[in-house]
């Protein structure tokens, strides 16, 4: 009775411990040990390189430029999607409890939708000369006749950005929302009745009370969008002349188009050690917590 | 007076700020919709018609009849009920396990959960490929539903463990005196107690499996055993773009999403957001 129940947790933890250690533990080391080896279709042997596809990688010519388009994609989407997440957040946090529910339910539906569907739907919207974007640009006194919103290469990097933040600033949204619920009202009055500015109220009680869900929503939307791949490769496929190329978009293009298999992982472990370095000092204060369960 | 003309201001521009961001969610909704029911010829017709009269549904007899999509979706039906039922079971163990016993590696199968919610598809992509080619499991629903478990399992571990953790123990200690066995416990006590829980974590597995592209349109090469989504990308690729059948399809492909979300919107809200936001 004893022996048994001392073995009951790791009985109970046994069918997830085999599928993590051997569909996610085990393909991380083997992924490291593909790294190291000369894998290509071309040849038959495979032989240990050491670090030569990480030289290779890095040294490619375009690697600089990837890095580049991976930063802009991920640092300045996010930023889209936070800024564009707060203010909707705001506006809707004034306003009168019958419409902010519908508005709300509204405003998450392109965070369900899945990737390649919000592909679709704004390559329907962004047509180069017949698209209604266009269009109604033209309407309003613009000139989008001659716009490729997606095969232009200075443009198509900011419109992929546009389309992922599009899906992604709901997620801002709904957390910034719980947040704002957390904002003491009597605080807010306090300041109002002070004189203070709307921006002044902002800065020192508003902000002061979100910083921690800023963070962490921060620390997951950086993973997310760093791991972002289902629009850039229906939409663009990292063109044009890799516009739109981002680690994880290069990485699968090098796996499996290029069928360099060892290249392509020595690129994704640089990709895993980008993401351990953004989710690190996460991952450590929840383990705190954790600790104190 | 001066503040009331401030709030009043301030009002105004968060009315324009929120109806501005509609337009911009709804509109291309509605776009969508009304192009997969426009006739072939109206769909480039410049201006574009904005309310095409009569409608058609020539684009979804199109899409249901001479394309493969009805068969993509009984393959992503198939995929994605699999994957929720396996995670399911396996989740709610590991939850029960977590929360009820104090053991030697709890911690560290705590924080491996975490640290599997951060890693990069790409990682894991080649060494599975790998594997799955080696069982000769490429091209069949196994190799998705493995990876898929897999990658769900920490997620939903880390859902359920609040939730079980949530209900008192004198619950099923209670059982246990009785001389209820664990599983009885599991499955006749606990689970319809954390149904909610259940609900939530199998809603976000099910729309995970749904909407995932990069390992379904590499571990299934066969056309007629793709998921949906990576049917509906080589429907971009390999037909040119024929809009009208192009958007029916994405019509298609996101209207089981939104019926879920019509019906369980907080369920659904609570899985896809407590991952791992809440420690």
């Amino acid at each position: 009775m004893h022996a048994s129940r001392k073995a009951e947790p790791y009985i109970l933890i046994l069918p997830a411990l085999l599928l993590i250690l051997l569909f996610l533990g085990f393909p991380l080391v083997e992924n490291v040990g593909i790294s190291l080896v000369r894998w290509q279709l071309a040849f038959r042997d495979r032989p240990f390189v050491g670090l030569h596809n990480y030289v290779r990688v890095v040294t490619s010519g375009t690697f600089g430029k990837t890095v580049l388009t991976t930063a802009v994609w991920t640092v300045g989407g996010v930023l889209v999607q936070m800024v564009w997440g707060l203010l909707v957040a705001l506006a809707v946090d004034g306003m009168r409890r019958r419409g902010s529910r519908l508005v709300q339910s509204l405003v998450l539906l392109p965070w369900i939708v899945p990737g390649v569907v919000t592909s679709v739907i704004w390559m329907c919207m962004l047509q180069s000369d017949l698209g209604v974007v266009g269009y109604l640009i033209n309407r309003l006194g613009g000139d989008a006749r001659h716009v490729l919103w997606f095969s232009d290469t200075r443009l198509a990097l900011p419109s992929v950005i546009f389309v992922n933040s599009w899906k992604a600033m709901p997620f801002w949204f709904l957390m910034i929302m719980a947040g704002l619920m957390d904002v003491p009202r009597d605080q807010l009055e306090a300041a109002r009745l002070d004189g203070a500015s709307a921006l002044a109220t902002f800065r020192h009680v508003t902000f002061q009370h979100l910083k921690p869900i800023l963070a962490s929503t921060a620390t997951l939307t950086t993973i997310w969008t760093f791991n972002g791949f289902d629009i850039i490769w229906t939409i663009t496929k990292g063109g044009p002349l890799d516009a739109t190329a981002t680690l994880p978009v290069a990485t699968y293009i090098l796996g499996f188009t290029v069928h360099d298999y060892g290249r392509a992982s020595a690129m994704s472990v640089v990709s895993m050690v980008i993401v351990g370095i953004v989710s690190a000092p996460y991952i450590v204060a929840l383990s705190r917590k954790l600790r104190s369960l | 007076m001066h503040t009331d003309g401030r709030t009043l201001v301030g009002r105004a521009l968060a009315l324009v700020a929120v109806l501005v961001t509609l337009a911009v969610i709804v509109f291309p909704f509605y776009w969508t919709f009304v192009t997969s029911i426009k006739e072939p010829a109206d769909v480039f017709r410049s201006p574009p018609i904005f309310f095409p009269i009569p409608p058609t549904l020539e684009s979804y007899g199109a899409v249901l009849r001479a394309s493969p999509i009805p068969r993509y979706l009984l393959n992503t039906t198939i995929v994605a009920g699999s994957t929720v039922a396996l995670v399911l079971t396996v989740s709610l163990m590991a939850a029960y396990g977590v929360s009820r016993h104090v053991f030697r590696g709890r911690i560290p199968f705590l924080l491996s959960l975490l640290a599997a919610q951060v890693m990069p598809v790409t990682t894991l992509i080649i060494p599975l490929y790998m594997f799955w080619s080696a069982l000769n499991a490429v091209d069949g629903y196994g190799a998705l539903i493995g990876t898929y478990t897999a990658i769900s399992v920490p997620v939903g571990t880390w859902l359920l463990v609040g939730f079980v953790s949530a209900l008192p123990r004198q619950i099923d200690e209670a059982a246990a005196i009785d001389g209820a066995s664990t599983p009885v416990i599991l499955t006749r006590i606990v689970a319809p107690l954390v149904s909610p829980g259940l609900l939530a974590t199998g809603l976000s597995v099910f729309i995970y499996v749904w909407q995932e592209l990069m390992i379904s349109m590499t571990f299934v090469r066969t056309d007629r055993l793709k998921p949906l989504m990576a049917g509906v990308s080589t429907f971009i690729t390999s037909r040119g773009i024929e809009w009208g059948p192009l958007t029916a399809a994405g019509v298609l492909a996101m209207a089981p999403i939104l019926v879920v979300y019509m019906f369980f919107r907080r369920a659904l809200i609570k899985g896809l957001t407590s991952g791992a936001v809440k420690g």
